[in-house]
């Protein structure tokens, strides 16, 4: 469960959240949905620790992380799937997992399980162990990104706007395997444009604009058509 | 065949230290994209710790050396956590210029003791004579330092395939978000990869002392040599720093004797030169690959 | 009014136009009844303060020495320090410095040519004695000028020396010579290059080797490859050292015949790392021997007495022989000290002492430059020897 309690963030002078907060329940996909330059990425990379944080605290699962640096936060079960994938690129696939790993110290059999293990979600990525990340594309990026971040069996996943750039079809398929995981147990904490997407797979939505949670609602109970709605994501 | 050989062998040898400085120049600026003007200094001053190991605290060699790579490895370490680190996301002059400082620094601190004196580094067999086998010529050290270099270039090449933290300083090289996100932290691969930087760094100061003598500026000729080599190896290539090194040592050579020995002033100029003209990414370095 | 009184009156005006001429002869700045002022300068801060202090405290030990012998006509000298930093700018401002505003009598200063070359024009313009304390540039005295004087062996001379040893070594037809390219280097080889063919020598290698160059193989290779009778090495003392132990390596015999940035053969020697590198190499020197022979003994000694924490090097004897050449010529240039009876007393000087130096020091009527003379020394064991300055008749 992640906790989140008037997140105050930015660059040097410019703060970008005003405050916002929120919760993911253990179990449960929570979308964080806005338009461009509503403050979504960096509310995903001041919770990582990449960006300053002014004020506000950042509980998971009990533990206070606001203050701790980004690797601190991943060995406390925080995982992000960044918005431009961040792989290795001259790196294998297998190495890329291989360092998703790192942080919980996985090494012999126990890497080989939650290896086999990704590569059995994203049949794709199993045929192409040996290539370069940097020779991936677009949809096989994504998902070799999710499954280095699932390699740290974090308790909580956060995927920033894993749609981008990619065609419908793959799309489909991250809809699939997002859901996929939820069944499995998996909190995910889900940035979106995509409303449409990000209500598909959703149980609760936050709407941010200008730094602060504008909107609240479950999932179930919004319209994607709905005029308040529309408005908030501009 | 007699010159060619001559030429090669000790072409090979001096090339070997410029690999070994290349390596140090290239690793950081893999890392943090700055090229470390006062690498030649950490040359200088591993040189000196070994020296002053050997001479005053009467070490046996082998230990004296190693002790002074390790010195060296730290005080790495500690540079970068102290000078580097509060600024490593200032604009890339700023951090350019602090190398530049760093460098005067080291030098100004050799000098507080050593002053401007030339000193004669001990060699690791003094007695034994130049070794002739048939036409081709070559000393004890030169063996030592192509042996040493050649170990060490497979013990990196291992490192950083088959440790943990070799493999944590090849992804942050390759993508610092990516490293910090996934958990690796970057803070001490940063120190890590300037203590290994330092280390590679005293290890060519302590090679190339016997020959290069030992004083507070001897680093500024090895600095220019080293990164031509880097230069020709495409300065993102450890691979390329190691064949760079080797062929700025056997070009001095060749071009030495068969154009002019004049060349050798100036052929580390030429070639940054004619490398960054013509052939701007080096013999190993790979054109930027774009990402969205 | 008697004619007693008259003369005595006249006798009084004679005795004050005596006093006020005397006192405008001594009007020059720096110089009273009891002292006289001189300028001292050279590089007394920086890396190359290791080289300042030694040679200063050589001429300062002589004037010391000729103050406790009762000075010069009565008057002790007195120095003010400047720090040039072997800095041409900041030799400039030294020396600008000494005569504007300390208002020194003569000047005796300069370690680095550089500086003192670009300070030349302030003794010209000021009218100031100057006496080169080490630098050696050539253009610093030559073309001459009245008001600068060196005791140094200028860069030429010393190739000069060189040459003429060469040239006396047995049936040496073919020389070789491994050079640096600098200005340093360049002096050198002025009187080498002027003189190789009048001496009967073909020049079968001219090689560069750079700056902090740490391997000489392409070098050696050439010069081997040249089969030279004498190879000639233009090189600082690093650098003399990569070449003799790569010499050595790849079998050239030599001989080899050095500068005098070499003249402690057995320093060099240890810098080879070999026992064998110099057994065939000689250097040129502008001193009587080396640290420790008894020629220096009693130079020594002034050195100790006044400087007795320094350790006692060849630069200790470097600014000696300036120093004894101003003494002299002001004690000739009498009581009566103009800046213009010393430059007049200096250029008299004739086979004067050079202490420490070789050389017998002798200017003229533009000959500026009044130490010419050298000798060679090589190593017989575990000693420099003075060879003089041709190939001994039995070796």
């Amino acid at each position: 469960m992640l906790e989140i309690a008037g997140l105050e963030a930015g660059y040097g002078a410019l703060k970008v959240l005003r405050g916002i907060s929120l919760a993911v329940p253990k179990g449960k996909v929570v979308a964080l949905l806005g338009s461009n330059g509503a403050g979504k990425t960096t509310a995903m990379k001041a919770i990582m620790g990449v960006v300053e944080r002014f004020a506000g605290s950042i509980r998971l699962d009990g533990q206070q992380i606001e203050k701790l640096p980004p690797h601190a936060i991943v060995a406390r079960g925080l995982a992000l799937v960044p918005q431009g994938r961040e792989l290795f690129p001259e790196m294998t696939v297998v190495e890329n997992l291989e360092l998703g790993g790192l942080v919980r110290g996985l090494a012999g059999a126990e890497l080989a399980t939650d290896m086999e293990a990704v590569f059995k979600r994203f049949p794709r990525l199993d045929e192409r162990r040996t290539s370069r990340a940097g020779s991936l594309s677009g949809g096989e990026q994504q998902m070799l990104a999710t499954g280095r971040a699932l390699m740290s069996r974090p308790s909580v996943l956060l995927l920033d706007e894993p749609t981008t750039g990619l065609a419908p079809i793959i799309v489909q398929e991250l809809v699939r395997i997002i859901r996929a995981l939820n069944q499995g147990g998996q909190t995910i904490l889900l940035v979106e444009q995509n409303v449409r997407m990000a209500l598909s797979v959703a149980d609760y939505v936050y709407v941010i604009r200008g730094g602060s949670i504008v909107m609240e609602s479950e999932a179930a109970k919004l319209d994607g058509a709905d005029a308040m709605f529309k408005a908030y994501l501009g | 065949m007699e010159i060619p050989l001559l030429l090669t062998a000790s072409g090979l040898a001096n090339g070997a230290l410029y690999a070994l400085v290349a390596l140090g120049l290239v690793l950081v600026y893999k890392t943090q994209d700055v090229v470390q003007f006062g690498h030649g200094e950490v040359l200088m001053i591993g040189a000196f710790i070994g020296y002053s190991l050997l001479n005053y605290l009467g070490l046996p060699y082998p230990a004296a050396m190693l002790a002074a790579v390790l010195a060296c490895g730290i005080m790495g370490f500690v540079l970068e956590r102290i000078a580097f680190r509060p600024i490593a996301y200032h604009h890339h002059i700023t951090l350019a210029m602090v190398t530049v400082g760093l460098s005067f620094a080291l030098k100004g601190i050799a000098r507080i003791p050593f002053g401007a004196d030339i000193y004669t580094f001990p060699r690791l067999f003094p007695d034994t004579p130049t070794i002739v086998w048939g036409k081709l010529i070559v000393t004890p050290q030169h063996l030592v330092t192509i042996g040493v270099a050649l170990a060490l270039t497979i013990g990196l090449f291992v490192f950083f395939r088959s440790t943990t933290m070799g493999k944590q300083m090849r992804a942050t090289q390759q993508n610092l978000t990516g490293a910090s996100i996934i958990g690796i932290n970057t803070g001490l691969i940063f120190s890590g990869t300037w203590a290994l930087a330092c280390a590679i760094g005293a290890v060519a100061g302590v090679l190339a002392a016997p020959d290069a003598l030992l004083y507070p500026d001897m680093g500024a000729r090895f600095l220019l040599k080293g990164f031509a080599a880097a230069v020709l190896g495409g300065f993102e290539s450890v691979p390329g720093a190691i064949v760079g090194g080797l062929l700025i040592g056997l070009i001095d050579n060749f071009a030495g004797f068969y154009i002019d020995t004049a060349f050798q002033e100036i052929s580390a100029y030429c070639i940054i030169i004619l490398v960054l003209f013509v052939w701007p990414y080096g013999l190993f370095g790979r054109r930027p690959t774009h990402r969205v | 009014m008697t004619a007693k009184r008259s003369m005595k009156l006249a006798g009084l005006a004679v005795a004050a136009g005596l006093a006020w001429a005397g006192a405008a002869g001594a009007a020059d700045p720096g110089i009273t009844d009891t002292t006289i002022k001189l300028g001292m300068f050279g590089p007394l801060t920086g890396a190359v303060s290791i080289y300042g202090y030694p040679i200063n405290n050589g001429a300062i030990a002589i004037y010391n020495e000729t103050n406790a012998a009762g000075g010069i006509n009565g008057r002790k000298i007195e120095i003010v320090h400047e720090d040039d930093g072997c800095d041409p700018a900041k030799t400039r401002a030294a020396v600008k410095k000494l005569i504007e505003q300390d208002k020194v009598f003569a000047i005796h200063g300069g370690s680095c040519s550089g500086g003192v070359n670009a300070a030349k024009d302030e003794f010209i313009s000021g009218k100031v004695p100057f006496m080169v304390m080490a630098a050696t540039l050539d253009a610093i005295s030559d073309p001459p000028n009245r008001y600068i004087f060196t005791t140094t062996l200028p860069g030429s001379g010393d190739g000069g020396i060189m040459l003429n040893f060469a040239k006396t070594v047995p049936n040496a037809k073919k020389i070789a010579i491994v050079r640096h390219q600098d200005d340093w280097a360049n002096a050198k080889m002025k009187n080498i290059s002027a003189g190789y063919a009048a001496a009967g020598l073909q020049i079968v290698a001219d090689e560069t080797l750079a700056r902090n160059a740490t391997d000489a193989t392409a070098q050696v290779l050439k010069v081997k490859a040249g089969n030279p009778d004498v190879v000639l090495f233009l090189l600082y003392p690093g650098e003399s050292a990569v070449f003799l132990r790569d010499a050595e390596k790849y079998g050239v015999k030599g001989p080899f015949v050095g500068s005098n940035s070499v003249m402690d053969l057995l320093d060099l020697r240890e810098r080879t790392g070999s026992k064998t590198s110099v057994n065939n190499a000689y250097a040129s020197a502008f001193l009587q021997g080396y640290v420790g022979d008894p020629a220096l003994e009693k130079w020594t000694a002034i050195y100790r007495k006044h400087f007795p924490n320094d350790k006692v090097q060849s630069l200790s004897f470097y600014g000696m022989s300036g120093a004894l050449t101003m003494v002299d010529a002001m004690k000739r240039a009498g009581k009566d000290l103009t800046r213009e009876k010393l430059v007049d007393a200096l250029e008299a000087t004739k086979d004067g002492e050079a202490g420490p130096g070789y050389c017998k020091v002798t200017f003229g009527k533009d000959v500026r430059q009044g130490c010419l003379g050298g000798t060679i020394w090589g190593v017989k064991g575990d000693q420099i020897v003075n060879i003089g300055p041709s190939w001994p008749k039995t070796n």
